[in-house]
């Protein structure tokens, strides 16, 4: 059963149709002009309008305009009752912000079809409108989410050692959450432990890693651990914690106090390049081990590589993300072109510069976690 | 991208052919691919010779196929041809798990 509004001034009309809809099983409520139809509508509520045109105070088509615009979410269904029964009646009577219109005199039948196919498709959109509601509802809590969780990983990560005269880091998610680590802390003895990684894919999957890897990241650089060491049971620990599709492929570095000597593990990072003080690249620090958390205990290679580093030189590090990161121009860099890069610019500029190629704020083209690491030795 | 599958009960060989770019957003159609029952005992082929590239996800299907499929290391065979895809395995010794031809 719908409630439904009749809008006619003239008494025998509003009673004859009244007393159909009421046979049709429906409720009934009666106005006497536009101004009077406009209060119901508010205060009662109706789920459809049947509306007379001529009428004193206000006519059926200012009416229906007004109404429209209170009832703008739903769908209030108005359908003009009118003399004319000219083609041009529906054209008006939609301009006029109607859904439909009957011809006096009504036919029963016609009335109640039309009232059923109105109310069906009023229904729908009610239908409709609580499914919208459903969705922001839950829509806005997975932002108050992923806001909670975010603050959680941020937390984590400023424990980070920072020494911004040698470590200057990038990194950009390309979602709300990072899958990409940049981690770095000082040893005991005042060396500098560095990691880069990159779990696979990206979002909150990618990002669920990060936090066992940076709390043994911390705790075993603070105890001094070698790098092997280090490496093995970060990689023991996701072998035993990950879902089989995920990994993290990682950069681990320790640097002795003076920066001049670097011991390297690479496991399925894009090669770390070193550029000179005449901006060559003097060393290619490419990957030489599967990413963590893939091998078994028993399957694990520790081995690292030890580099001496020629002073006023300086290490990059890139994340996948950044070699295949598309400039505006729909073209990605590659490794070449990040090595191209870094021998065309001057070493101060070099990192303005991969910052202004990689990161376009807000475009919304970015595919993938971005991260990279410029180390002055 | 797009990827086909096949498999042939005489020879009891299974092989996946991806064309175009694997990343993130085809892994799912990726896992549905291997997903019968017979690829379990076939031998399995993994053909990426028209693949132009693979992200990390991608890898991480390839990881999950192994473990689904429950093949041993060296069982599923990648073919990659000459391709950009090489070096992406290369990187991270992709053979130690994977017979790559």
């Amino acid at each position: 059963m719908a409630r439904v509004l009749v809008v006619d001034d003239l008494a025998p009309n509003r009673l004859i149709i009244s007393r159909l809809c009421q046979q049709f099983g429906h409720q009934t409520i009666v106005a006497e002009d536009g101004v009077e139809a406009i209060s119901l509508v508010t205060t009662q509520s109706p789920d459809l309008i049947l509306l007379d045109i001529s009428m004193p105070n206000m006519d059926g088509y200012e009416a229906a305009r007004r109404i429209k615009s209170v009832s703008s979410d739903s769908y209030l269904p108005i359908i003009f009752v009118t003399a004319h029964s000219s083609d041009s009646s529906l054209s008006q009577a939609i301009a006029a912000g109607g859904d439909d219109f009957i011809s006096v005199p009504v036919s029963a039948e016609v009335l109640e079809s039309k009232i059923t196919a109105h109310l069906r498709i009023r229904e729908l959109n009610e239908q409709l409108l609580a499914q919208n509601r459903q969705l922001e509802l839950h829509n806005r809590r997975l932002r108050q989410e992923a806001d909670l969780i975010t603050q959680f990983f941020d937390k984590a990560l400023a424990r980070s050692y920072k020494d911004p005269s040698r470590i200057t880091c990038h990194s950009s998610p390309a979602s709300a959450f990072n899958g990409d680590l940049i981690l770095v802390e000082q040893g005991p003895v005042g060396q500098v432990y560095l990691l880069l990684g990159d779990f696979t894919g990206h979002g909150l999957q990618a990002a669920m890693g990060t936090l066992p890897v940076q709390q043994t990241f911390f705790e075993l650089c603070q105890q001094g651990a070698g790098l092997s060491a280090l490496t093995r049971t970060i990689n023991n620990q996701l072998y035993q914690s990950l879902p089989d599709s995920i990994f993290f492929a990682a950069t681990l570095l320790c640097f002795e106090a003076s920066f001049r000597q670097m011991e390297g593990w690479f496991g399925g990072m894009p090669a770390a390049l070193l550029v000179d003080n005449q901006g060559q690249i003097a060393l290619e620090l490419t990957s030489n081990h599967m990413p963590l958390g893939i091998l078994s205990p028993a399957e694990f290679d520790d081995a690292t590589s030890s580099h001496r580093l020629p002073e006023a030189s300086r290490l990059y590090l890139f994340s996948d993300g950044a070699a295949e990161r598309k400039n505006q121009r729909g073209e990605s860099m590659g490794e070449q072109g990040l090595r191209d890069l870094l021998q065309h610019n001057d070493a101060p500029e070099r990192f303005a510069r991969l910052q202004a190629e990689l990161v376009v704020a807000g475009d919304g083209t970015q595919q993938d976690d971005i991260s990279f690491v410029e180390v002055v030795i | 991208m797009s990827i086909s599958a096949r498999y042939s009960e005489d020879s009891n060989e299974a092989t996946i052919c991806i064309d175009g770019v694997l990343d993130f957003d085809g892994v799912m159609e990726f896992r549905e691919a291997y997903g019968r029952s017979e690829w379990r005992t076939a031998a399995v082929t993994v053909d990426l010779t028209a693949c132009q590239y693979l992200d990390s996800a991608a890898l991480g299907a390839l990881l999950l196929m192994k473990s689904a499929l429950a093949k041993a290391d060296g069982e599923i065979v990648i073919k990659t041809g000459d391709s950009e895809v090489s070096k992406i395995l290369a990187a991270v010794h992709f053979e130690k798990k994977f017979t790559i031809i």
